[in-house]
């Protein structure tokens, strides 16, 4: 089994609030989906593995490095790719300038090499005819593959990527699958999403994170068996029902105990999370 | 760059870089190594004389030399490659010359205007133009790669400090332009150049574990508030007698302010690793 990222109690608190509680997991290898809701503490556990914050209490391990101490730290670094959700890039510079600034801080200083780098990494997120342009003529999801291709300098052994697909149209995402996947071959990629179906796509494995608390670790196929016996459609939302929602097809589709008699149908995974998410907030 | 003294290149990689037989990435990054490490290049050097063969002993010496007279070009080479990174941020080289140019723009205002509130006017706001410098190289948008800075080898740890380093002794030496141009007192001059260093100095230090910006305004309002006092307790102020009357003693004054700054340097390079991430959030 990869141990690229040991968790074990890792706690952080901002004042009162406690964002990330207690959370114990080992894995790594592939792509790694996590999942939550708005709030549910994703971005402060992606910034804890990317060695930007250090959790207020439990251990934490990287690629084997103990990313608490200052020489361990670098050693992840030199090995860490990082897309924050807001990368707040200097909109001054030429896409190209940037990722080849970051290829600086990245520690690759022999020029040709570091251009070549630049020019790969931008061709495989599709930027390579844009990457003269200044970021500030760019769109916003355009922005997101600047970003992106800087997190892909030096196929780092180790990605963390804070929603990676935001901002991109569909094309686009499918280009994010085929680069994420591929790099998932070679590295563990970790990444945060609000969507379900970028989970099913490409993830070999899903976490889901509710207020702060890790309450699922499995595959996409478990988390969506989860539901199954579960969900029904109808053309009315029942009052049993803990969730019920109106599809394209005009019908509502429920999830909770269904009744007697009631359509049962397929679980997705979308209705896997929404029952386990549901779930943990009704008091039994 | 000193960020990279305590890691050292593997063995294994060492040798594959030595026999040619390195990925080109790797090569990439052993290279960026060596430039800072003696130790991985003697390394290196006697790796390279453990594969030839025939006159090996010679070409080891040879690389010895070789790295021997090297090591200036390469210490040049470094100091280089920090000054391009502390410049490459467009933001910040904007707002120390901002400051620069507001502390120049003070001194002139002050010196012609020749008013009794100029003295404390200078006082309360000059030593804080190399503060301000300082806690701009803390901001999260003084690196163009933004939040993703903070995960990279080298913005992550010293870079920011050595960025506000470079802008607060801009700063300072802005100032020490204008007021020899003005041209103030040897007495004005250190009366707010000193503060200011120690200042300075301290919001480094300090910064170790707090908040630089909020750190920086406790001590801006600590130090506009002794001015202000002093001022109060003293209106109209003759300079001299103002002068004599601010430090009873000028020279331990200034022996303080440099103590501090000193200290205060000590601490920062003590704790130089000590914070995962330098920036303010």
């Amino acid at each position: 089994m990869n141990h690229d990222l040991e968790l074990s109690g890792v706690e952080k608190r901002f004042g009162g609030t406690t964002a990330v509680d207690s959370i114990d997991w080992t894995g790594g290898g592939g792509v790694i989906g996590l999942l939550g809701a708005n709030g549910a503490g994703k971005t402060t556990l992606l910034k804890m593995l990317a060695t930007v914050l250090v959790p207020d209490s439990g251990n934490l391990r990287l690629l084997g490095h103990d990313p608490a101490r200052a020489d361990q730290r670098l050693a992840i670094r030199r090995q860490l790719g990082y897309l924050p959700q807001q990368a707040g890039l200097y909109r001054g510079f030429t896409a190209f300038d940037l990722v080849d600034y970051v290829a600086v801080l990245k520690e690759i200083s022999h020029r040709s090499t570091r251009r070549d780098e630049v020019r790969r990494v931008l061709h495989d997120v599709g930027l390579e005819a844009d990457m003269h342009r200044r970021i500030r003529t760019l769109s916003g999801g355009m922005q997101r593959r600047v970003a992106l291709a800087a997190a892909l300098l030096g196929r780092p052994a180790l990605l963390v990527l804070d929603e990676p697909a935001a901002g991109l149209d569909p094309d686009q995402r499918l280009r994010l699958r085929t680069v994420l996947s591929h790099a998932g071959t070679a590295s563990t990629v970790f990444l945060s999403t609000h969507h379900t179906e970028e989970v099913a796509a490409f993830c070999r494995q899903v976490l889901v994170l509710d207020r702060g608390r890790l309450v699922f670790d499995g595959t996409p196929s478990l988390l969506a068996a989860t539901a199954s016996g579960r969900v029904w459609v109808d053309d009315q939302p029942h009052p049993a029902a803990l969730r019920s929602w109106l599809t394209s097809h005009g019908e509502v589709r429920s999830i909770g105990t269904p009744p007697s008699g009631a359509q049962l149908v397929e679980p997705t995974l979308d209705d896997g999370y929404l029952l386990l998410t549901s779930e943990i907030g009704t008091p039994s | 760059m000193t960020t990279i003294d305590r890691w050292h290149v593997p063995a294994d990689e060492l040798g594959r870089y030595a026999s040619g037989a390195a990925r080109s990435f790797e090569i990439a990054s052993v290279e960026a190594h060596l430039v800072a490490c003696a130790s991985c290049c003697a390394a290196l050097a006697v790796a390279r004389a453990s594969m030839t063969t025939g006159d090996s002993a010679s070409d080891a010496s040879w690389s010895r030399i070789v790295d021997r007279i090297d090591q200036p070009r390469r210490v040049l080479r470094m100091a280089t490659s920090a000054l391009q990174l502390c410049l490459a941020s467009p933001p910040l080289v904007a707002a120390t010359l901002g400051l620069a140019s507001i502390l120049l723009v003070l001194i002139g205002i002050l010196t012609v205007v020749d008013a009794p509130q100029s003295l404390p006017v200078l006082l309360a706001l000059a030593p804080l133009a190399p503060v301000a410098g300082a806690v701009c190289a803390f901001r999260p948008e003084a690196d163009p790669a933004g939040a993703m800075a903070p995960a990279t080898p080298l913005a992550a740890g010293r870079l920011p400090f050595l960025r506000a380093m470079v802008a607060s002794v801009v700063t300072l030496v802005a100032g020490l332009a204008a007021s020899a141009v003005a041209p103030l007192s040897a007495e004005v001059l250190l009366l707010w150049l000193l503060p200011g260093l120690a200042l300075t100095a301290t919001v480094l230090a300090l910064g170790t574990w707090f908040n630089p910006t909020n750190l920086a305004l406790v001590l801006a309002g600590g130090w506009v508030a002794l001015i202000v006092s002093w001022w109060t307790r003293h209106r109209p102020v003759p300079e001299q007698a103002a002068l004599a009357d601010f430090a009873t003693d000028p020279r331990a004054v200034r022996l303080a302010c440099i103590a501090i700054a000193v200290i205060a340097a000590a601490i920062c390079h003590l704790r130089r690793d000590a914070r995962p991430n330098w920036r303010s959030q």
